[in-house]
């Protein structure tokens, strides 16, 4: 009686209340994929100069070190804005998948009790009746 | 309601049977098994499969077809592969079933009847009673390792008790039931089982203070287990975290990254009880502008973990949004100072240093030693608060300043520059238990890292050895201190379980301060012969000896109160009745040597200056006497001589001193004076004692009158007088007295003459002769040792020098007239 109630009191847990632990533990992965490439920061920043390696433009225009300064600043800001597409794009094909995989993570957690008993079961007879 | 009946009504009783029917023990055994057996067979698969074709292996081959041995071998990985996903998925069905109660906060909901450690214990004694409960319980057995009882002795002690039948569930009326409760309702009701813990030593404290160690240790593990925490992923660093923000190369140069501090990554440092500080500062660095904090606090390291919690709220992505992502740096003061010498530089450095954090856009620039670095620029003529000021105005950067409370107070308070753009957190000293708490993490890390055990009592030792033994610093750096220094000492000298006793005894090695812990029998000798051995040095003041005397047995056994000087005497009486001679036989007998008497003569400390000598000078930066000789020698007799003599203000110092046992040097920092015996000296009502004396009465008999003429004149106030321990009145000394010490004196002269070879025959009529010229009324015995030298040594000397006095002569005094002549035999 001990086991059929412990055991019962298991099933209610796997497929009630472990539903919501299993979705949020995915959603606790999928935010994280999301701040591991830096998405939200890198967006915010798309066009800053790469690690802000910019130059202060002169006080008093001169042509010469006006345009010089642009040009710095410029391949500076080109530089970043393809490493951050780069990583962006990255990061949201990462994700991309993972959002995928979450019915067949469902799909999974709803047959793991019988995946591991037919893992059981199919050993037992690989074992004895090979 | 009995305890079945409790049990089921909550959610978590089905977790609790299946946990009884797969404990954490052997669903860890499965895992680890089922792994091992996984990889190696796929590894013999592996091989299989890569010679195949290999000739060298046809037998092999031949034997492992004909029992169809690769299907077997399969079948035992899908089997272990079962097993191995099972084991992982009832660690996940624990951990999320699982409640907390002392990581995280308020995570029971109402209808929760008890916490997972109470339903434990009362799972364990469901067929039994709670007593029985408790004992066999795997918390209850960690609780009783803990308190450094072996819990074989608790199993014996509970199968002598009776089962209580149907046992009524001490239930709380508001909250949910909680393992504490039950060690209260247990240590309340069982009276056998206070018997059993008292006569083990332990008491109530200590009890539910293994208890909410143990909690703690189990929840830690558990949370640590859950790697899907948002908090836990949090910590894993992002690849691109710092891409937006600009390089700081010239305060790399000057400082360091916080981030990357082993306070801030370590678990051991997890528990904090700094939220109302952290509290505050996140408010100041959230300003719109302005954001800037200045920490003031005791010197020392508390205000550093206040910012270690704010870089593991960072890392842990718990804090406000002002902060997120930010990464603290640490300027450190000395490396500027000593690279800017003249005034441009500083400037320039400190400008382009403050550009790099505004450019960097990440930055919180946390500045240590901000007074310091604060003189230098004014000492090179810098105005360093304009210089920083707009900076610090600006919306673009924060700052974090941290100066001591002092320096706050005498520099920067009144400083509304300043002040308009920092927001004042004071950070406040740790009481004892959050100490504890601080070190039951770091103790469980010291533990897995040497191999080693503390008890409960051990942790407690730390938090009280902290503030009692170590004269500097702040109580919680020291416990922390002393926790890491003790683990490899431990470890070294092959202790494995570390209790209070090893505490203390690292503790002595350490301060060379006997610790209650470790009495010898040769102390314990000493102690209790304590009054003779000083007696034998200081004649005719008994009174004196015996609170001498007990101060110290009072102080070597522990009951003494922790947060006062070990003793403090305030002895009154005329010259030369011992007074001095009694801190100097103290010092001798049981500190091992005169050396151990520290002696400050108090007429030298009279003027307005007196302070600045004793405690040092905050202008000069010139240590003080008193506190560099108390810093030197922690644990021995201060002797204060003339102390009527010296100024109000010292005396004041010593109010303090004498009531807590600890002041401020001149730049702030606290030395303890908890172990030290303070003996003040005074001729103050001299007067009075001879009259007193004159009139055939004894001055004992009149000691509050004695005090209260000393207050009458203004020389000590009465608060002062009451913080002593005792106030001893000495006696002028009686002719019998001076005999005494007159034939102690000679006996010393005697002893060196016989190292030459030379006896001294110490007859009455010499000793009447030292005692009739050597002593009166105003000096007492003070001018005998004068005498002693000038008539006896003096003559000695001279006979030596005349060829008179060789090796194998005695020396004969005698007196005709009172006129002293020697003479050879």
């Amino acid at each position: 009686m001990k086991y059929l109630t412990t055991f019962l009191g298991y099933l209610k847990w796997h497929y009630i209340t472990a539903l919501s632990t299993v979705f949020s533990f995915w959603k606790n992965i999928l935010v994280f994929l999301f701040n591991y490439f830096s998405i939200k920061n890198l967006v915010g920043n798309f066009f800053t100069p790469w690690k802000r390696l910019a130059d202060s433009y002169p006080k008093r225009f001169n042509i010469k070190i006006y345009f010089f300064t642009f040009v710095s600043n410029s391949i500076m800001r080109v530089v970043g804005i393809i490493l951050r597409s780069i990583v962006i794009l990255f990061g949201l094909i990462c994700c991309a998948i993972y959002i995928t995989l979450l019915p067949l993570t469902l799909i999974i957690w709803l047959a793991l009790p019988l995946i591991i008993a037919a893992l059981i079961i199919f050993g037992i007879i690989l074992l004895i009746f090979s | 309601m009995n305890i079945r009946d409790y049990l089921k009504q909550s959610s978590i009783y089905n977790v609790l049977a299946t946990e009884s029917l797969v404990s954490e023990d052997f669903r860890t055994s499965l895992a680890k098994i089922s792994k091992i057996i996984i990889m190696v067979l796929v590894f013999v698969l592996l091989f299989f499969y890569f010679t195949k074709n290999s000739v060298r292996f046809i037998g092999l081959k031949n034997f492992v077809y004909s029992y169809n041995l690769i299907n077997r071998t399969i079948g035992i990985i899908l089997f272990n592969v079962g097993v191995f996903i099972y084991s992982q998925l009832a660690n996940f069905y624990f951990s999320s079933s699982y409640y907390f109660e002392k990581i995280t906060k308020n995570i029971y909901t109402k209808d929760e009847l008890y916490t997972f450690s109470a339903g434990r214990i009362l799972y364990a004694g469901r067929k039994t009673d709670i007593l029985h409960g408790f004992i066999n319980s795997k918390i209850g057995k960690l609780v009783f390792l803990r308190l450094g009882i072996n819990p074989n002795d608790a199993k014996v002690f509970c199968n002598s008790q009776k089962i209580i039948i149907n046992e009524e569930v001490p239930v709380p009326e508001d909250e949910i039931l909680k393992i504490k409760d039950i060690a209260k309702y247990l240590y309340s009701t069982k009276k056998e089982f206070i018997k059993f813990l008292n006569d083990k030593g332990i008491t109530d404290k200590e009890l539910f203070g293994a208890i909410d160690w143990v909690v703690y240790e189990i929840e830690t593990k558990e949370y640590n287990t859950q790697w899907w925490r948002p908090e836990a992923l949090a910590k894993i660093k992002s690849i691109a975290g710092d891409w937006s923000f600009g390089q700081t190369f010239l305060l790399d140069k000057y400082g360091r990254n916080l981030m990357s501090d082993q306070e801030v990554n370590s678990e051991a440092m997890s528990f904090s009880s700094r939220d109302a500080e952290m509290g505050q500062i996140e408010n100041a660095l959230s300003k719109s502008s302005g954001s800037n904090a200045i920490l003031v606090g005791e010197p020392g390291q508390e205000k550093m973990q206040v910012i270690w919690d704010m870089c593991r709220s960072i890392k842990n992505k718990s804090v406000a949004l002002a902060l997120q992502n930010k990464k603290p740096i640490l300027l450190i003061a000395n490396f500027i100072i000593t690279a800017c010498k003249d005034k441009n530089t500083l400037e320039n450095q400190i400008t382009k240093i403050f550009n790099e954090v505004v450019r960097a856009g990440n930055i919180i620039l946390v500045i240590a030693n901000f007074t310091e670095l604060y003189k230098h620029a004014e000492s090179l003529g810098c105005d360093f608060i304009n210089l920083i000021n707009p900076f610090l105005e600006s919306t673009s950067i924060q700052v974090v300043a941290m100066v001591n409370s002092s320096d706050f107070h005498q520099t920067f308070e009144n400083n509304k520059v300043l002040m308009n753009n920092f927001e004042t957190v004071l950070v406040r000293s740790l009481n004892s238990d959050e100490i504890t708490k601080i070190i039951y993490s770091a103790a469980l890390e010291s533990e897995k890292l040497y191999k080693i055990f503390f008890t409960y009592q051990a942790i407690q030792e730390f938090t009280s050895s902290a503030s009692y033994y170590f004269s500097n610093g702040v109580s919680s750096n020291m416990a922390m201190k002393l926790l890491n220094e003790i683990s490899p000492w431990a470890k070294r000298n092959g202790y494995k379980i570390i209790g209070k006793n090893e505490v203390l005894e690292y503790i002595e090695q350490k301060t060379n301060i006997p610790t209650s812990g470790n009495i010898s029998p040769k102390e314990k000798e000493k102690l209790t012969d304590l009054e003779n051995l000083i007696g034998k040095r200081v004649i005719g003041q008994k009174d004196a000896i015996v609170a001498v005397s007990n101060a110290l047995r009072r102080a070597r056994t522990g009951v003494r109160n922790p947060n006062k000087p070990i003793g403090s005497f305030l002895f009154l009486g005329p010259t030369g009745v011992g007074k001095t001679e009694t801190a100097k036989a103290l010092a001798f007998v049981f500190f091992g040597s005169e050396d151990d008497m520290m002696r400050l003569d108090m007429s030298e400390y009279q003027t307005d200056d007196a302070m600045e000598k004793l405690i040092g000078s905050f202008t000069t930066g010139k240590p003080g006497i008193f506190s560099s000789m108390i810093r030197e020698k922690q644990y021995g007799v201060v002797l204060l001589d003339e102390f009527e003599k010296t100024n109000k203000d010292v005396l004041n110092l010593f109010l303090q001193i004498l009531d807590e046992g600890f002041f401020s040097d001149m730049s702030g920092e606290k030395v303890s004076t908890k172990n030290i015996i303070f003996i003040a000296t005074s001729n103050a009502g001299a007067e009075t004692i001879f009259k007193m004396v004159s009139d055939g009465k004894n001055p004992k008999d009149a000691q509050d009158k004695i005090i209260a003429e000393i207050v009458d004149k203004g020389l000590f106030k009465p608060e002062l007088i009451n913080r002593f321990d005792a106030t001893i009145i000495y006696r002028p000394l009686e002719n019998a007295d001076l005999k005494q010490i007159a034939k102690i004196m000679l006996s010393k002269v005697s002893s060196r003459m016989t190292e030459k070879g030379l006896t001294l025959e110490i007859s009455d009529s010499l000793i009447d002769y030292v005692v009739k010229n050597g002593s009166n009324k105003a000096f007492g015995a003070r001018p005998m040792n004068r005498l002693i030298q000038d008539s006896i040594e003096g003559t000695v000397a001279n006979l030596i020098l005349k060829g008179d006095a060789v090796s194998g002569k005695t020396i004969v005094f005698t007196i005709e007239n009172n006129n002293l002549s020697a003479n050879v035999s």
